[in-house]
């Protein structure tokens, strides 16, 4: 079963990778370092833990980086389209 | 540092392991990341996000072979205790038997599996072709009867033991079939006649109806393989080869939408 319940204590972490793909795809190390950078130390549970969280959600999904094959994360279309503060807001709720 | 990985549910490590063990490999985390790993695992495990997806439906037709390598081992279990306990010397039924086996054994084996196959196919094809090929020309004497029997005997095992292959039995399997099934068998039945011919003392006495009980273990490993094939499946030759989803394409779970 998959559990329908809202982020939680991963909606702050979230909110985090939401805003670090504001401006386009990234590898994972690249997001796990900006998503650090943003709000200091996160560890890698806590940042997959509210990825598979986005991802399941349809907030973000995943992009394959071109040249080196790796796998890039990416917002989905209608949140980089001008859906993302709506998106944030409905991590809270 | 990858057992800390392994805490994670399983649809989740197919979906995010390989990046997640870059990631740490990368950046190692400190005693307190670690801890956080094993926080997340706990919550992907209590809070699945990632569901294995559902397999798709075997078509019937992949059933097919197995049930033919099925029959075929049945039909011969009965030909065999027709012929041991039934009322002979007119074995009509009992050899009805065995024809349909030895029909359905071969027809039960094309598949597109073979295609990876090439290089034992050629080999048992050619001990087999090489050994008859090789008795014509010797004119069917003692070496010719020998390499005959060898060909019949790379034959009987190779049916089996491609069988067991289409089955998905693992090699170690596969040697068990063949031996247990063939060759065990056929070396009593050889040391039987071999301790009558030299010392005089029966053991069991070789008539028609004892020898065939020694073809038992093979229809029954006929039975056995054939039973595992049905249940497995494996495309037949008129499926077209099977195109796997992206999910399975990937190796990936899949994450449920809502």
């Amino acid at each position: 079963m998959v559990d329908g319940r809202g982020f939680g204590r991963f909606a702050e972490p979230a909110r985090l990778v939401l805003v670090a793909l504001r401006d386009g795809p990234r590898q994972h190390v690249r997001l796990f370092d900006e998503v650090r950078a943003l709000d200091g130390p996160i560890g890698p549970g806590t940042l997959y833990a509210a990825v598979a969280r986005l991802e399941r959600l349809g907030l973000i999904e995943r992009a394959t980086n071109g040249n080196d094959g790796m796998r890039a994360y990416r917002l989905t279309g209608s949140v980089a389209g001008g859906g993302l503060a709506s998106a944030i807001e409905g991590l809270y709720r | 540092m990858s057992r800390l990985v392994r805490l994670y549910p399983g649809p989740w490590r197919e979906r995010y392991e390989a990046e997640f063990l870059q990631l740490i490999e990368d950046r190692p985390p400190s005693p307190m990341e670690r801890l956080d790993i094993i926080r997340g695992a706990l919550d992907a495990r209590l809070h699945p996000q990632v569901v294995e997806a559902a397999p798709e439906p075997m078509p019937w037709t992949h059933r097919l072979p197995g049930l033919l390598s099925l029959s075929a081992g049945l039909a011969l279990c009965l030909a065999v205790l027709g012929i041991s306990f039934g009322p002979g010397p007119d074995w009509g039924a009992a050899a009805s038997f065995l024809g349909i086996a030895v029909i359905l054994m071969p027809i039960s084996l094309p598949g597109d599996y073979l295609g990876s196959q090439r290089r034992r196919l050629v080999l048992v094809g050619g001990a087999f072709g090489g050994s008859l090929a090789a008795a014509n020309v010797l004119g069917w004497g003692v070496a010719a009867q020998v390499l005959g029997t060898l060909a019949t005997l790379v034959a009987i095992c190779g049916l089996l033991a491609t069988a067991a292959l289409r089955a998905g039995i693992a090699p170690r399997g596969r040697w068990i079939a063949v031996v247990g099934g063939v060759l065990l068998p056929l070396i009593l039945v050889a040391g039987i006649t071999l301790v009558r011919e030299t010392t005089g003392v029966t053991i069991v006495d070789v008539t028609a109806s004892t020898t065939a009980l020694f073809a038992l273990p093979y229809g029954l490993a006929w039975l056995i393989v054939g039973l595992r094939m049905a249940v497995r499946g494996s495309p037949t030759i008129v499926d077209r080869p099977s195109v796997p989803s992206a999910a399975a394409r990937s190796g990936a779970a899949e994450v449920t939408q809502p």
